[in-house]
């Protein structure tokens, strides 16, 4: 649950001044609009956790951050249940609150995931959208000296 | 050899197969070949550039030769999370 995972993040901070959490939940309805019955997510297990922990990893190099945290959900999930949880630490809020943008902006393209759609008329399997890779583009600037 | 399948790819023609290939190890681009020929299904998934192999969990491109007992694993483009 992303209020036990969060509670256990902070926990393990120390001298910490701001926390930004996100937590992504599954949504009921498609881009369309319609019924989603539930959500399956296969992954590769090994590989899928070296994804995570690699974008967890450069959030920390290019963040002026003390820790973040990515935990994500894998098999069913149904519509209005959490699938994903991404946090940042650090002294002040501004680098928490970007470095946990960032994160989630990576999770979306990135994370070895294969993400199935369980709708009432079948189901499909779905990749990142435009808006995902154009999210995604924002941080491909070189970082700020 | 045995070929880890994930995604749409597992769903469509099974989560794991045996591809018949030489007992002392392949490159990936013989690995394609011989997939297409066992699973037609897989053709235009493999002619289309879209799946990537990773073999003990490193993606690698088609000139990776395989060694025998080494994981290897297909799938097709990510959805992220």
């Amino acid at each position: 649950m992303p209020d036990r995972e969060l509670a256990s993040f902070m926990a393990r901070l120390s001298g910490a001044g701001a926390v930004v959490s996100f937590v992504g939940i599954a949504r009921g309805r498609d881009k369309e609009g319609e019924i989603v019955r539930g959500l399956f997510l296969d992954h590769y297990p090994g590989m899928t956790e070296h994804s995570l922990e690699t974008i967890a990893a450069a959030a920390l190099d290019r963040f002026d951050i003390d820790d973040a945290l990515v935990v994500h959900r894998c098999g069913a999930v149904a519509p209005g249940e959490p699938i994903v949880i991404a946090a940042a630490a650090s002294a002040h809020r501004r680098a928490a609150f970007e470095a946990a943008d960032y994160l989630m902006d990576r999770l979306k393209t990135e994370a070895m995931f294969w993400k199935r759609e369980d709708g009432v008329d079948g189901s499909r399997w779905i990749e990142p959208t435009e808006a995902d890779r154009a999210d995604l583009a924002r941080w491909s600037d070189p970082c700020p000296e | 050899m045995k070929i880890l399948l994930f995604g749409q790819l597992g769903e469509r023609i099974g989560r794991e197969v045996d591809a018949a290939l030489a007992s002392d190890g392949c490159t990936i681009a013989e690995l394609r070949h011989a997939l297409a020929e066992q699973w037609p299904a897989m053709t235009s998934d493999l002619a289309s550039g879209a799946l990537r192999f990773a073999v003990d969990q490193e993606i690698v491109d088609d000139s990776f030769a395989i060694s025998p007992g080494q994981e290897v694993a297909l799938f097709s483009v990510l959805s992220g999370g």
